[in-house]
């Protein structure tokens, strides 16, 4: 059985990478924009899950990370010209790491509601400063973002998006890959260990406070990265990022395909993309109908859409 | 000295719509243990709805049953609310509860926009009407007066309400320990339901003392949920006497702040607050809370 | 017609149907674009000279076979706008205002005899949500051309999209002055309606001036983001260069969509300026105003707004008399005796929507209606050029020395940066019990020579150059 099932796996995993790879081939322009977008956001809920999901730690704040990485694109590629893609993008998960690093610390200490409050705070104050800082930052009217350039390729959502969409798709499949390592690992348990009981974890070793914060930045790095993907596919970033409402955003995409399960966040970023680009597109009532997807998730789907569906159909497979 | 004056007063004014929010929110916190993430849109409803209500009394002496009203009408929409959507999440887990009043801030805030349009419904007669009076040789509104003694009598309330009534005990029982209090018999359901509905007239009386100085528009429950939130964590997540204080100093230093340092009048809350949370985790009157 | 040779006449049969062949295959692959083939055709042409000489001229004509024929589905007009959160107050009224036009046009016929169709879509103000539907927009519904009625940070994400995809693009608001100073200096597809910030505040400066040239302190209350910056920026460089001994004695920023004004009030009053200019729009705008009554703002001292205009509706007659409003477009000017277009399109309005701010059309409605005219003359001027359907190219070309009536008077587009150029309206606000709100009264404009840079000149640099008349 065991056999199988790994076998069964791989089969999966491979036929989704192989479709991942052939979206291009459809030849729309609006799909791979589309695409590009998903998978951004799948590897901001690939990371934020680190934290909500693996720890047990409810961040209302993670568009701050976010923002600083696609701000930090916007600024070295408009302000200063800097368009190489390794450049941009190591400093701006830098930067985003950086500033998680020092929050997280502060945040670490807290729990549960305090912890969700003063995230949502910070991000707060980020939004503060961003629209305060207009020489730097654009204020309201927000920062264009220049293509970033490698090996003579340019890379952006404006022009050419299926040279950025296998960009994005590259550090997605980047993504999944240390994140499986980090859930799998010793750290991923403990953490997990944390989550189930803190108090236990305590006791048994695991230094909580210290490895909540260690949680805590390995999630703004992967926001930081998906921050800095966002920035060129849209060519234009906004102090919005840093509201926290946008942090909502990622909150429900990851409850969308369901926090206890690795691939949940995925499954729910795409869902959630797809879904709000249709709803938006056919009724201006869209903040109404997405606000009642989210009560609806929220009061009937506790283990998340697939993650529901996923339990009732292995019941109904267990009785058959 | 008589501008020194003023800015206190101005103070007080902000300080005193900003304790209605807050207490509110810090109310049902503390009760019912929900971040309640659509208290900005009841405010911003209790807006609108004596925004309307003003306009169409103005010339009429019943113009000021507006106030009342409103605070009714969001206070029942609250209860609604608490009975058939939130109370269904109190035991689950906080992510669905966050969730669940994100979506409904949603809804509660496009279907103000869908009721009420896009425009701001300005009322200004009342606020004009009411005059000014000359402190020091300069101009105040009166106006401004009347809310911060309205405020001030709300909150002398709420603390009769919580200490000196029946129904306190039952609250303060609760917020202590839910599984204590319904173990001694206590129908916590009705206490939660009560919170509601206590906080949404808050939040409702709140948004409709605002309109006459003011207008009811959109957007304004984004602004007054963050304020609220820094007010909270600075006094002390669930107290009473933390959100008076707490915005006290938020409106002080705000209307402090636009004088000595324009540049970051709008970061310094923030930075209150870091300070008080690095300081004081638990906020300045707040319970030792218990992990889990 | 003359006697033709029955040589000619079957060439030209052939090649009228070999023309009529690609255009059927054209119109039948709509997906595809035009095709670079050309065909060379003979024609033969009957001149008016007398019965008894018949001249065959033959010519031959280059003619991409798609740009020909009038299509007969209607016209795709794809319309990004805000309708939703707190800047719907600004654009809510435009969209109203062009979906009324779209509806007389359409009465009368359309555009050459093709519908207009409009997709709306909602941006909520935020430009990625833009971004995603003008994309969509353009691939998946095949929207014709574009008109944006979006905020500023939305115009200048869209103008390198819409330079990249190559869609015809035009701009109501997004008045960002850098739009096409820094962002989108050269712009082809792009095309902007209404007066951008520098030329409102430029405008504004100007009309302090005129209005009280003895006027030497000055204070501000604005809204404290790129715009309520940007603009006190500019106006006081202006009055720098009107007024050499000007100071600025106070100034304080209040948040954007703040509630309470009163310790800005304070702050100004305080400094004792002789006028205190108001850089807030919308609500802001007329809760400063309110609160400004309360503290004896407006006995103390005089007050300008540069957006004023239409706002100040809101205060109903309570309004303060003798503030100086400047705006981009005034119900009320051109004066409806002098310039029908301007009360018909008032009246209209005001028929339709009696209760929408006022019950009369704002700046926005007037680019509205600029903008959709705008295209309709534009198209049927080149199709009369042309002779057949134009492109999006060849529209463009007629449309960049384009001559618009509009409500608002005679607009043009600018070539060098496809800036419309109209004049700029200031006045004193007046209770006027007729319309039961403050009109401005007396008005006076000030014309685009006046207050616009030369294109390709930053304002900066242009107000830097100017010379006091000695």
């Amino acid at each position: 059985m065991g056999f199988q099932n790994t076998l069964y796996c791989k089969v999966l995993v491979l036929t989704c990478i192989l479709l991942l790879l052939s979206i291009p081939l459809a030849g729309s322009s609006y799909l791979n924009f589309l695409a590009c977008m998903a998978l951004v956001y799948s590897i901001w809920a690939l990371g934020y899950n680190l934290l909500l999901g693996y720890t047990g730690l409810l961040s209302f704040g993670h568009g701050a990370y976010f923002g600083l990485g696609a701000y930090t694109v916007a600024i070295l590629t408009t302000r200063y010209s800097i368009q190489s893609l390794p450049v941009v993008l190591g400093t701006a998960i830098l930067v985003s790491t950086f500033f998680g690093t020092i929050i997280g610390y502060l945040c670490a200490r807290h729990v549960a509601k305090y912890f969700a409050l003063l995230t949502l705070a910070f991000s707060q104050l980020f939004y503060a400063l961003t629209f305060k800082l207009y020489k730097w930052t654009g204020g309201s009217d927000g920062i264009g973002v220049k293509p970033l350039k490698l090996l003579g390729l340019e890379f952006s959502g404006i022009g050419d998006t299926v040279s950025y969409y296998y960009l994005v798709l590259l550090f997605f499949l980047l993504s999944l890959y240390t994140s499986w390592r980090i859930v799998n690992s010793p750290f991923g348990k403990a953490l997990q260990a944390i989550r189930d009981n803190p108090l236990k974890a305590e006791s048994i070793g695991i230094p909580v406070k210290r490895y909540k914060w260690y949680a805590f930045i390995v999630s703004t790095v992967y926001s930081g990265l998906a921050g800095a993907l966002y920035a060129p596919l849209f060519g234009h970033v906004v102090p919005d990022l840093f509201h926290f409402s946008f942090s909502g955003e990622v909150l429900f995409a990851t409850l969308l395909g369901g926090h206890r399960i690795f691939i949940g966040p995925v499954i729910g970023a795409i869902v959630f993309t797809i879904a709000r680009s249709y709803i938006t597109a056919v009724t201006i009532y869209w903040p109404l109908v997405l606000g009642l997807l989210l009560v609806i998730v929220a009061l009937f789907f506790p283990h998340g859409v697939i993650g529901t569906l996923y339990t009732t159909l292995k019941g109904r497979f267990r009785r058959l | 000295m008589m501008w020194m004056l003023r800015f206190i007063l101005d103070g007080f004014f902000y300080a005193s719509i900003l304790f209605l929010i807050s207490s509110g929110l810090t109310l049902i916190f503390s009760v019912a243990g929900i971040i309640n993430l659509a208290h900005g849109c009841l405010y911003m409803l209790g807006a609108y709805i004596a925004a309307t209500l003003i306009k169409s009394l103005i010339d009429t002496p019943y113009a000021i049953l507006a106030f009342p009203v409103a605070a009714f009408i969001v206070g029942l929409l609250g209860l609604f609310i608490e009975r058939f959507i939130i109370r269904w999440i109190y035991g689950r887990d906080l992510v669905y509860q966050l969730l669940l009043t994100f979506g409904l801030a949603l809804i509660l805030s496009d279907i103000t926009r869908i009721v009420f349009g896009t425009e701001p419904i300005y009322v200004t007669k009342l606020y004009i009407n009411t005059g000014v009076i000359d402190i020091l040789g300069s101009f105040y509104p009166v106006y401004n007066f009347i809310v911060i003694i309205v405020s001030l009598i709300i909150g002398c309330l709420i603390w009769i309400i919580l200490y000196k009534t029946r129904i306190g005990m039952m609250i303060r029982a609760c917020a202590l320990d839910r599984e204590m209090s319904e173990a001694i018999g206590l129908n916590t359901g009705n206490v939660f339901s009560l919170t509601f509905l206590m906080g949404a007239i808050l939040a409702g009386i709140s948004g409709a003392l605002v309109v006459p100085q003011s207008a009811a528009m959109l957007g304004i429950d984004a602004d007054a949920l963050v304020e609220s939130f820094i007010v909270i964590v600075i006094g002390g997540v669930g107290s009473i006497k933390g959100a008076f204080i707490g915005s006290l100093l938020i409106g002080l230093i705000r209307s402090f702040g636009i004088v000595f340092f324009p540049e970051i009048e709008l970061a310094i809350a923030y930075l209150v607050m870091i300070v008080v949370l690095l300081v004081r985790p638990r906020g300045l009157f707040g319970r030792e809370f218990r992990v889990a | 017609m003359g006697e033709v040779s029955r040589r000619d006449f079957i060439k030209g049969l052939i090649g009228g149907l070999i023309v009529g062949g690609i255009v059927g295959a054209a119109g039948g692959y709509v997906a595809t674009p035009p095709r670079e083939k050309t065909v060379t055709i003979e024609k033969t042409v009957a001149t008016g000279t007398p019965k008894t000489q018949t001249v065959t001229v033959t010519e031959t004509v280059t003619a991409k076979p798609s740009a020909r024929k009038v299509p007969s589905k209607p016209i795709k007009l794809g319309v990004i706008t805000v309708l939703t959160g707190p800047g719907a107050m600004l654009f809510s009224t435009g969209l109203k205002a062009l979906e009324m036009e779209v509806e007389k046009i359409n009465a009368q016929g359309g555009i050459l005899g093709r519908k207009i169709k409009l997709i709306v879509r909602d941006s909520g103000g935020k430009p990625d949500k833009c971004i995603e539907h003008f994309k969509r927009l353009v691939t998946e519904e095949g929207v014709d051309y574009i008109t944006v009625g979006a905020t500023s940070a939305e115009a200048c994400a869209l103008a390198p999209i819409a330079e990249e995809l190559g869609v015809l693009t035009l701009i109501q608001e997004g008045t960002a002055t850098k739009l096409f100073e820094e962002i989108d200096p050269h712009p082809k597809y792009v095309f902007r309606i209404d007066n951008y910030d520098a030329l409102d505040a430029i405008s504004h400066a100007i009309a302090i001036h005129r209005t009280w040239p003895d006027a030497r302190k000055f204070a501000v209350i604005g809204a404290d983001y790129v715009w309520g910056h940007d603009e006190w920026n500019i106006i006081t460089t202006v009055l720098k260069k009107l007024v050499p001994d000007m100071e600025i004695v106070a100034e304080a920023w209040p948040p954007l969509f703040a509630k309470d004004y009163s310790a800005h009030i304070s702050k100004v009053l305080a400094a004792k300026p002789d006028v205190v200019e108001l850089c807030l729009w919308g609500g802001d705008l007329v809760t400063c105003i309110k609160q400004g009554i309360g503290y004896g703002l407006f006995k103390q001292c005089r007050v300008s707004s540069v957006t004023g205009g239409e706002y100040i509706w809101g205060l109903g007659t309570e309004c303060p008399e003798g503030i100086l409003c400047s705006t981009r477009y005034y119900f009320l000017y051109p004066p409806w005796d002098r310039w029908p277009l301007n009360r018909e399109f008032n009246e209209e309005f005001h028929r339709r929507y009696p209760n929408v701010r006022g019950g009369y059309p704002g700046f926005n409605c007037n680019s509205a209606y600029t903008a959709i005219h705008a295209l309709k003359l534009a198209i049927e001027k080149a199709y009369t050029i042309v002779g057949g359907w134009p492109t999006t190219e060849e529209i463009i070309s007629v449309m960049e020395n384009l001559m618009v009536p509009t409500p608002g008077g005679y607009r043009y587009f600018r070539k060098e940066d496809h800036q419309m150029l109209g004049y700029a309206v200031s006045g004193l606000t007046k209770v006027s019990k007729e319309f039961g709100f403050a009109i401005l009264d007396p008005v006076w404009v000030v014309t685009p020579e006046e207050m616009t840079p030369p294109p390709g000149v930053k304002w900066k640099e242009w107000v830097e150059s100017w010379r006091r008349k000695e």
